[in-house]
């Protein structure tokens, strides 16, 4: 491992030690049944606000903030994300948050709430495929039977003792799961993950 | 394991919480000067009951909030899980409530203030 200094701002990749792609599964399956990929630099705000400045909030970013707690709403890309009942996790394509983060600070609003841009310190992880469910439910005791936790569900928990936010994105045959750990954690959750999904055939990719 | 309802994230494992101990312990006013006896009460004395207890959780690997539980130290029975800043609702959170030694200590007796008669 080499000591390369840590850049702020620029983001560090969870994936900057792994050889890609790394695919493992047993030789009886043809293909990996799960996708797993690091979101590179995906711009994370969080946000701190009483229920009555969320119409505002919404109004100047564009999120739907109309959430209750571990709940997700998804428009045009961009995902906000209830911690609690007063705080939120805007997810935005990378460089846009800074722009986010701006807006919110120049406008009035802001002395009422609380930015923070955590960009740099979660990692967002997208996991797809039939068998993410099953994957993440070796590491939680969460129910995520899809009749439980459907799309726009989201969950923040304890995942093999890393803490984590699982979101779902997408609820179909290859569902679509949104993992978001602490950076200084993920190497750790991708190891897991890979160790973990072996059974059911695993490919870690870049991000596509 | 103990099953936890948290009030925003239902029902979770034990492990994802931590305790923060006696809840209802309210600090004195620097106003109403009492000795530092009583002031210790405050600062040091915690209750360990047999029985109903009430305590400050914390849903530590989950949304991160804070509430009060009333739980059985024998049995392990949650009584009733209540906001911040409430008082328990159901007869047993209320008794042991009342009953505690603190509602009658010092320290609790000066943490609200002086009652000003008029000159
Ligand atoms: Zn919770």
């Amino acid at each position: 491992m080499d000591n390369k200094p840590l850049q702020m701002g620029v983001g560090n990749s969870a994936f900057s030690n792994k050889k890609l792609p790394i695919i493992k599964k047993p030789q009886s399956l043809d293909s990996p049944q799960i996708t797993l990929s690091e979101i590179p630099h995906l711009g994370k705000l969080n946000i701190r606000c009483a229920g009555d400045d969320r119409q505002q909030i919404s109004k100047l970013t564009g999120y739907n903030l109309a959430l209750q707690t571990n709940q997700l709403s998804s428009k045009a890309g961009r995902h906000a994300i209830c911690l609690g009942p007063d705080e939120y996790l805007l997810l935005a394509e990378q460089g846009s948050e800074t722009r986010l983060e701006k807006m919110l600070n120049s406008d009035k609003i802001i002395n009422k709430i609380a930015v923070t841009n955590v960009s740099d310190a979660l990692c967002a992880l997208s996991l797809s495929g039939l068998k993410v469910r099953e994957l993440l439910s070796k590491g939680c005791a969460i129910d995520l039977h899809p009749d439980s936790f459907g799309r726009n569900k989201s969950v923040q928990c304890d995942l093999a003792l890393a803490n984590v936010i699982i979101a779902c994105i997408e609820a179909n045959e290859t569902d679509e799961f949104l993992c978001i750990c602490r950076t200084s954690f993920a190497e750790y959750v991708l190891d897991w993950m890979i160790d973990a999904g072996y059974e059911f055939g695993i490919i870690a990719r870049s991000y596509a | 394991m103990l099953k936890i309802e948290c009030p925003f994230c239902g029902n979770r494992n034990e492990t994802e919480f931590s305790c923060g101990g006696e809840a209802h312990i309210a600090r004195p006013l620097a106003e109403n000067k009492i000795t530092d006896l009583a002031f210790s009460e405050y600062l040091f004395m915690r209750d360990n009951p047999k029985g109903v207890f009430l305590e400050r959780w914390c849903h530590t690997s989950g949304c991160r909030r804070w509430f009060n539980m009333a739980r059985d130290t024998v049995s392990h029975e949650i009584i009733e899980i209540y906001a911040m800043g409430q008082k328990p609702k159901t007869a047993i959170g209320k008794k042991a409530f009342l009953s505690n030694w603190r509602r009658k200590s010092k320290a609790e007796t000066a943490s609200t203030p002086i009652k000003r008669t008029a000159k």
